[in-house]
């Protein structure tokens, strides 16, 4: 982005607006990234969830051990999924 | 996409969700207005009689034809008395609100960047004229903010898929809000192919380094593997799955806000006459205006995160890795070490 802004050093409203349009993607595209991540972990979570009870319906466990075990370890699962993604500083 | 709404209230057994939902549906007919309904072909196959095609017209007001008849949106076989015969599987292939709404998007987006194309074989060399230059800078920001940053070097061949996934959301995000379109991109359906094509793409594009890091995530214990293997697979697998839910939930939600609020003039009548519903109205009315501005923006920034959240994903799976490029800085914040 430097390079266009140099390319205009006498359009000074030009450089402001470029400017004010690189701030606005930089913020939709943390935005966007998070929100991904939000989406991502509640379909991990009801993954795990859903696998769990369609498990325990098929088997007939009278405790709902399957549940228990895979939505425990799809919420790890998403937090692990939310970490990897975050930007690497 | 609500004007309509005021038409449609029965008079004293008004439901705002029903309301709701008929709009926010698909339907058999494109209802611009009540009474004005377009009637769309109905296409049927089922094993005993094979495909059949006939006007929505005939079974618009729960009309029974040829022994079909619509019930909450879905055509069903019926018997000789009337009743809905459950044994008979009726595949529906028709050109339904929003399939004809998804090829009416489908000629203005060809129409529109053939225009665009023609331009630039015309203006070669000279600045470009009318829609050409309303297009030049979404085009470029697509290619400079979106494709080049994410996904790097390699970009040029994911553009084609980028612009036209942009330009699709686009045009039916805004077509979505004209008065009595269709809720096209606020169709699941709709949003699960083109999570689908997003998915493929990614994964075909995949680079050793991408499917090594699914494979065999560098720095984890082998005995954690079998857990780690089905959790990056899981993972890529929400990807996009998180890009179908999110276009589709903020269509739809958009949607379902003006409809509510325009929904407000009529509940307001039924608890207090007419002239509470007239005296509410003005100020519904600049609310509904508030929100369509507001969903004229998230047209626009919905076009744009889908089309960038498929970069990113095409970008990590085409990326050269870290280790000769960035160093230990970077191996450093992996959240396995």
């Amino acid at each position: 982005m430097a390079e266009t802004t140099e390319n205009n050093p006498e359009q000074p409203d030009d450089e402001a607006q470029r400017n004010l349009l690189k701030k606005a993607t930089e913020k939709t595209t943390s935005y966007a990234q998070y929100s991904s991540i939000a989406f991502q972990m509640l379909g991990t979570i009801g993954l795990g969830v859903w696998g769990g009870m369609k498990l325990d319906e098929w088997q007939g466990n009278e405790r709902p051990i399957w549940t228990i075990v895979l939505s425990l370890t799809a919420i790890g699962a998403s937090l692990y999924l939310f970490i990897r993604q975050l930007p690497k500083y | 996409m609500a004007q309509e709404t005021h038409e449609s209230a029965e008079h004293g057994e008004f439901n705002v969700g029903d309301m709701i939902m008929h709009h926010i549906k698909d339907e058999h007919g494109w209802e611009l207005a009540h009474g004005l309904t377009i009637p769309l072909p109905v296409i049927l196959y089922t094993q005993d009689r094979g495909l059949e095609v006939f006007s929505s017209s005939h079974i618009m007001h729960d009309e029974v034809y040829n022994g079909y008849k619509e019930h909450e949106g879905d055509i069903h076989r019926v018997t000789a008395t009337g009743e809905i015969d459950e044994s008979v599987k009726v595949w529906d292939f028709s050109i339904t609100k929003n399939v004809a709404s998804l090829l009416l998007s489908a000629i203005i987006l060809l129409v529109v960047f053939f225009s665009v194309r023609n331009g630039y074989e015309k203006n070669k060399g000279r600045a470009p004229k009318g829609i050409q230059s309303f297009l030049e800078p979404i085009i470029l920001f697509v290619r400079d903010e979106i494709a080049k940053p994410n996904i790097g070097p390699k970009y040029e061949r994911y553009l084609p898929y980028l612009l036209t996934l942009f330009f699709f959301i686009l045009i039916n995000n805004l077509l979505g809000l004209l008065p009595g379109g269709a809720n096209l991109t606020g169709n699941i359906a709709v949003t699960l192919v083109l999570a689908v094509i997003s998915f493929l793409i990614t994964n075909f594009s995949g680079n050793k380094h991408y499917w090594a890091h699914i494979i065999k995530p560098t720095g984890v214990p082998v005995a954690l593997l079998p857990i780690m293997i089905p959790v990056e697979i899981v993972g890529v697998f929400m990807k996009p799955f998180s890009l179908m839910v999110r276009l589709f939930a903020n269509i739809t939600a958009g949607h379902i806000i003006i409809l509510s609020l325009l929904g407000l003039i009529f509940i307001a009548r039924n608890l207090g006459g007419t002239g509470t519903g007239l005296a509410v109205s003005p100020l519904v009315t600049v609310f509904a205006l508030f929100m369509n501005g507001i969903e004229l923006l998230v047209a626009f920034l919905q076009a744009f995160i889908f089309t960038l959240l498929t970069s990113m994903y095409i970008g990590s799976a085409v990326e050269e890795h870290h280790e000769a490029d960035h160093g230990i800085g970077y191996e450093g914040a992996d959240p396995h070490h």
